[in-house]
């Protein structure tokens, strides 16, 4: 009788096991499904995302070398700057050649070289590293190099009384690498573009550092 | 009777006044390497004016070949004027006794410094350069690229020189209650001294003058009261093992063999700190 009862008892848990079994590889690849459907979405929207990040970089990189080489010709109708124990001619060769660069730009404006395109992979990127493990790091960077406010145009020269905020080095390591004679700048909350040997503030975008 | 009290006075107070005479460290070994390291001095005030008188004076019994410049050469304007009245005239008895001055750029200066002759940069913002043992790295912190970088680590990895010596602005430790430590430079540069056998680094920024304790092997120094100074600018931190704020300095240093040899100079005269390195211990 106990035997019977016992057999039954099996029977029915067996009979929920083999249910149970049924439904859960019934639910594994839905389950999968659901799991790798946003996963996949992300994966394509981070490729994306990268595809528009190096889109833009590239379209930079493309308008700093336009730039590059009309600094070179603007420089060509200049004699070179040498070392020299006269001040007064190291002035006189930075302004000039901001001049003949300012000439050259008549009309440059905002987002000549930091196209809306590029603006924004910059965005994405200082953005992700001030958030990043390592963002306060570089907040200490920026307010140790004694940030100012100054109100940017394009073709302006910085002012050689103001200082430099330092630009944080591991931002520097993932950002587009520039020619020699060119280099990013920290301004306040804005991000330039300076051609340091005319000191010219070349292009730059508002409000990227979130300080 | 009134008159010998007076003097006798007279004698007290500038006896009083006058620096405790410290006897110097410095060995004058012949064939060492002398320099003077001086940072954030360039205002054209009195006090870079004093520090420089003292080093003209110590020049006289502690030939010296060079001066290091951890940056902010020129404060404010830089037209010709600037350059004269920060640079030219308060160093002037020194360049006329051939002494060569070697600079980094800091915050406050601008790149077309590189230009300047007596800066000995050639047109280059961050440059090294052999003096006997020692090979030199001035390097541009305000700026630290990936070109930057890579030279610097094979330039470091390639010299054979005793002694390697890095020179720059923004220090990798600092107690200034100002700006303090580098941190995102120091993390970036540190492992590449300590691979390469950088046993001393002067820096300045901060308007003080500190001396650390050896940080993995390495001296730290922040020497950036040449000009500028912050009084009370110093925090206790544990890395620090000496500190001055209280008035401006510039560092005398020999490097004779595998010790380098050093003493800090108040503007009053006053040896504020002194010591030795083996590049061994």
């Amino acid at each position: 009788m106990r035997k019977t009862k016992d057999n039954r008892a099996v029977r029915a848990l067996s009979r929920q096991a083999c249910a149970l079994l049924a439904a859960v590889s019934l639910n594994i690849p839905a389950a999968w499904s659901l799991a790798t459907q946003p996963a996949a979405r992300a994966g394509s929207q981070s490729n994306h995302m990268q595809t528009a990040r190096d889109q833009g970089f590239q379209e930079f990189s493309q308008n700093v070398d336009r730039y590059q080489q009309l600094r070179k010709q603007v420089e060509k109708r200049l004699p070179s700057l040498k070392s020299t124990d006269n001040p007064e001619a190291i002035e006189a060769h930075e302004h000039a050649l901001a001049a003949k660069i300012v000439e050259a730009r008549k009309s440059a404006k905002v987002g000549d070289i930091f196209t809306e395109k590029g603006s924004a992979a910059f965005r994405k990127v200082i953005q992700a590293a001030f958030s990043g493990p390592k963002g306060g790091e570089l907040y200490k960077t920026i307010f140790q190099g004694e940030p100012l406010d100054l109100s940017l145009r394009v073709n302006q020269m910085y002012p050689a009384s103001l200082p430099a905020t330092t630009v944080p080095p591991t931002l520097l390591l993932v950002l587009p690498k520039l020619p020699q004679g060119i280099e990013y700048r920290v301004i306040g909350r804005d991000f330039a573009l300076e051609d340091v040997k005319a000191r010219l503030l070349i292009d730059f975008i508002r409000g990227v550092f979130p300080l | 009777m009134r008159r010998i009290w007076y003097l006798w006075v007279l004698c007290l107070c500038v006896w009083s006044a006058a620096p405790a005479a410290q006897k110097t460290i410095l060995p004058l070994e012949p064939g060492s390497v002398r320099f003077v390291v001086i940072g954030d001095m360039g205002t054209g005030a009195a006090p870079q004016y004093d520090i420089a008188a003292r080093m003209a004076e110590l020049h006289k019994s502690f030939p010296f070949d060079f001066v290091i410049m951890v940056g902010d050469n020129i404060y404010g304007g830089k037209s010709p004027h600037d350059f004269a009245k920060k640079f030219d005239d308060p160093y002037k008895p020194l360049l006329d006794d051939g002494v060569k001055f070697y600079a980094s750029l800091g915050n406050h200066d601008v790149p077309a410094e590189e230009f300047y002759k007596p800066f000995n940069m050639n047109g280059h913002r961050y440059y090294a350069f052999d003096k006997g043992n020692v090979r030199f790295y001035a390097l541009d912190s305000n700026y630290m690229d990936p070109d930057q970088l890579k030279w610097l680590g094979n330039d470091l990895r390639d010299s054979n020189a005793t002694w390697k010596i890095p020179f720059f602005h923004h220090p990798l430790y600092s107690s200034g209650a100002t700006h303090g430590s580098s941190v995102e430079l120091r993390h970036l540069l540190e492992p590449v001294f300590v691979e390469t056998g950088v046993r001393v680094v002067f820096s300045g920024h901060d308007h003080i003058y500190e001396r650390m304790k050896p940080q993995q092997g390495i001296y730290y120094f922040v020497e950036g009261s040449a000009g500028q100074l912050r009084a009370g600018d110093l925090r206790p931190a544990p890395f620090e093992a000496t500190g001055f704020d209280k008035d401006r300095t510039f560092m005398a240093v020999e490097i004779a063999g595998d010790d380098m040899f050093f003493e800090t100079i108040s503007r009053s005269g006053e040896m504020v700190d002194s010591g030795q390195i083996h590049l061994k211990d």
